[in-house]
């Protein structure tokens, strides 16, 4: 038996224990502290507090949109697809593009691009179909060696007409950024 | 639970290993990226090592996600793309692309996810992936080309958590 089960929380040393603005002055590398305000658990690793450095630290931010967009041949940016974050040395993010109702003329391919906040594309993902049917256009891509305040965001464009890309409450257009661990 | 201070880990003893907490997802476990393509060699119709292949350590009883972006071509002529994924000599899943998302003189991105539980002991083994054409006996292609172009293929593998 413990000696918790004997003393209330309150009477004993609660190590680790902290909120956000009272972490350890003086931490040592490979301290865990939880903090109460947060519920954060977090480990100083010489320099600064991180999450578990060997875990996924998740999602980073996202971007959606409701409302539909014609998306014609000059390239533009896809409304509110945009995230930018600090992204921290040594950690591998995921992009997660998600545009759930194409509605395309036939024979044509919409070019989608993720780039940097100066349009410098990061990369390009195609899709087509022969038909006129819709369609839903989705795709995973995985970034690393980032570091500072990066910014991605995806634009497209059309090779030969114009298309919508249909949005409502139902088929919402998204943006996602995780961390997926180290790299 | 212990803290490495040479890898940052946090691991934690569970009477036989060391591991990372086993209610938590522990991320990506390997990736590979190639920027040029793979075209089948006859007989088209029998799987082939399309080059996208990781070596992966694996815990107990982990749910592992497989995450494949790719761009299959049915340059030989109308036809399928299939695509298996292989742990070790084990057959994961089998993906199928045909008319009319591939057929449009381009060749599309297509992202495949799949969610599947890992074997009950720990391991290292190589997933990789494979193509063949079907029904046809005419080449099929997996394209991949630098992010200053269409961009690369990929294969991802992650643990998503306890199984």
């Amino acid at each position: 038996v413990g000696l918790s089960n004997y003393l209330p929380s309150s009477r004993l040393i609660q190590p680790g224990v902290c909120t956000s603005s009272t972490r350890p002055a003086s931490p040592f590398e490979g301290q865990v502290i939880y903090e109460t305000d947060t519920d954060k658990v977090l480990v100083y690793n010489g320099s600064a507090w991180y999450a578990n450095w060997n875990l996924p630290w998740g999602i980073i931010g996202k971007g959606t949109n409701t409302s539909s967009q014609q998306i014609t041949t000059s390239t533009a940016d896809v409304t509110n697809l945009s995230v930018t974050w600090t992204a921290v040395t040594g950690r591998q993010y995921k992009y997660t593009v998600f545009l759930p109702n194409v509605n395309p003329a036939a024979n044509s391919t919409m070019i989608v691009t993720i780039t940097d906040g100066s349009n410098t594309v990061k990369t390009t993902n195609r899709f087509s179909n022969e038909t006129s049917f819709r369609y839903t256009a989705t795709y995973v891509f995985l970034e690393a060696s980032l570091s500072g305040s990066v910014t991605r965001k995806v634009r497209a464009y059309m090779d030969n007409s114009t298309q919508t890309i249909n949005n409502d409450s139902d088929a919402t257009t998204l943006f996602l950024v995780e961390d997926i661990g180290p790299s | 639970m212990i803290y490495e201070t040479d890898t940052d880990k946090v691991l934690v003893w569970d009477g036989s290993a060391w591991y990372p907490p086993k209610n938590t997802a522990w991320g990506i476990l390997g990736k590979h990226e190639l920027a040029y393509a793979f075209a089948t060699s006859s007989p088209h119709t029998t799987f082939q090592d399309e080059g996208l292949s990781v070596s992966v350590s694996y815990g107990p009883n982990r749910l592992l996600k497989a995450t494949l972006l790719v761009r299959p071509y049915t340059n030989g002529g109308t036809n399928f793309v299939i695509y298996r994924l292989m742990r070790g000599s084990t057959a994961v899943t089998i993906w199928g692309f045909g008319y009319p998302d591939i057929s449009n003189s381009e060749a599309p991105h297509k992202t495949i996810v799949y969610t599947f539980a890992g074997p009950a002991t720990a391991g290292t083994e190589t997933f990789k992936v494979q193509i063949a054409g079907t029904p046809n006996n005419t080449q099929v292609t997996s394209y991949g080309q630098p992010t200053t172009n269409d961009g690369p293929r990929q294969l991802m593998i992650e643990d998503v958590g306890p199984a």
